[in-house]
């Protein structure tokens, strides 16, 4: 039989896997607790014009066409509870033509509406809405960092949208931090007997348009050198329910945000380990090509695995 | 001079004079360990070599690099201790040593600087040409922690073991 935490089965989160999750999760809320956020209301326009709350009707084949309809902006925001003084709004519905339709589905996931049933695409669809105003996402979730890290990305072809009016389907959403283990993990003891500490290097990739905004980012993710931050068990947490999203990227009813998730059982928490980030070594800011720059910020992190 | 302070003298003595014979050994054992290690194995026929386009030039380069910091290691008997300096302050002397051997191989121009940025570039995504190249994140490395220092300090347990060898402890 295997040892380890997670190998009740082969489909379970690993612990590479509930890593993951976890920094997602503790970005996210971080950054949200900090007002990275945009609240946006009907007929709000961005700096280059447009309307910002006006969705545009997009083709899925598995809906008829005038039932999906796309948000101009990624990262939806879900969290509520916010200790930040202003709170994201909560998709309630949208205005078709002026008026307000409550039956269809928010899908979080991929930042769209689906109406239950096709409405007209020439209808004027709005809402009011949060996105999180930085992209946070694996390295293998990113599309864009898998061409950059495979060579096959041009610096000069580089598409990402910026400014309103502009949708950013498929593309690439400034400014963003990408995460990523890096392969090498090593393995110490940890109190005679008692497991070990399971050693890693993580690097969050800071992506903007902006190298003022890349220092500040970049001091942001260096400053947490040093920090101890709960995990909570992506397993046990999928098992029950409480998960955010579900299949449809609709918002679960039981849904539970980071600082949730990593209260202790007796509090209807789902409490796992600690970890911590050690080392942090900010790098050189680089002009990737088209205004945009990349700044690494390297950490060494620690995971005490006892009882495997 | 007290005997206490004479005997403590005499044994300074001593080992002051076998601080040549460490040294020797340390920058003859060096090589050997930095052969041993993932990055050498990849510079010479793994995804460095196809990164940087060393091609079958590699060994030699590679070689150089590794003889010049060797060398570049020296002992110093302080304060009742035994100190390792490494030579290279910046690598800027190394990173020259990398562009000459490049240039005497005739190999792809755009790549001149690859010791670069293996030593010191970190995890930054360069231009190369029309593309976009980075050296791959469990090889990279920056000014105060690259292969040469994170070798060193892995193998750390070596150098006491030569110095205790030499001091005739063990």
């Amino acid at each position: 039989m295997f040892k380890g935490t997670n190998s009740n089965s082969i489909y379970d989160f690993s612990t590479t896997d509930i890593i993951n999750v976890n920094l997602k999760f503790w970005l996210d809320w971080s950054f949200l607790n900090i007002g990275a956020f945009q609240n946006i209301s009907i007929n709000d326009s961005g700096i280059y014009g447009g309307d910002l709350s006006r969705l545009i009707p997009i083709r899925d084949k598995y809906y008829t066409d005038g039932q999906v309809w796309k948000f101009p902006k990624n990262n939806l925001v879900w969290e509520s509870g916010l200790t930040y003084q202003t709170q994201p709004v909560n998709i309630s519905g949208a205005y078709v033509d002026n008026s307000f339709n409550t039956s269809l589905t928010v899908d979080y996931a991929q930042s769209r509406i689906i109406f239950d049933s096709a409405i007209s695409t020439t209808s004027t669809v709005q809402a009011n809405y949060s996105y999180k105003v930085i992209d946070i996402k694996s390295s293998h979730e990113s599309q864009f960092f898998k061409e950059l890290q495979g060579g096959s990305l041009r610096p000069d072809l580089i598409d990402y949208g910026i400014g309103s009016g502009e949708y950013e389907y498929n593309r690439l959403q400034l400014p963003c931090i990408i995460y990523e283990t890096v392969g090498k993990k090593f393995s110490k003891g940890y109190q005679l007997g008692l497991g070990h500490v399971n050693e890693r290097d993580i690097i969050f990739h800071i992506f903007s348009e902006d190298y003022g905004l890349n220092d500040r980012l970049s001091d942001i993710i260096s400053e947490q050198q040093d920090n101890t931050i709960f995990l909570f068990d992506a397993q046990r947490a999928a098992n029950s329910g409480v998960f955010p999203l579900q299949y449809n990227g609709a918002l679960n009813s039981s849904a539970k945000t980071y600082s949730q998730l990593i209260q202790l059982n007796v509090n209807n928490g789902y409490r796992w380990r600690k970890f911590d980030l050690l080392n942090s070594n900010s790098q050189k800011t680089n002009e990737l090509g088209k205004n945009i720059y990349h700044t690494p910020v390297r950490f060494t992190t620690n995971l005490v695995l006892t009882n495997v | 001079m007290t005997p206490e302070q004479a005997v403590k003298e005499e044994f300074r003595k001593y080992l002051h004079s076998k601080v040549p014979n460490i040294q020797n050994k340390i920058q003859t054992e060096l090589p050997k360990i930095f052969r041993n290690t993932d990055i050498y194995k990849e510079l010479l026929e793994g995804i460095l070599n196809e990164r940087f386009r060393l091609g079958k030039t590699a060994q030699d380069q590679v070689e150089q690099v590794v003889s010049k910091f060797s060398q570049s290691v020296s002992i110093q008997y302080k304060n009742d201790g035994f100190v390792i300096n490494i030579g290279f302050d910046d690598f800027q002397d190394l990173l020259e040593t990398g562009k000459d051997l490049q240039e005497e191989s005739y190999l792809d121009k755009d790549n001149s600087q690859w010791l670069e940025s293996l030593l010191i570039k970190g995890d930054t995504f360069e231009k190369q040409g029309s593309t976009i190249f980075r050296v791959p994140p469990e090889f990279a490395g920056t000014i105060d922690n690259n292969w040469f220092f994170r070798t060193i300090s892995e193998n750390i347990k070596l150098i006491e073991d030569i110095i205790k060898y030499e001091v005739g402890g063990v």
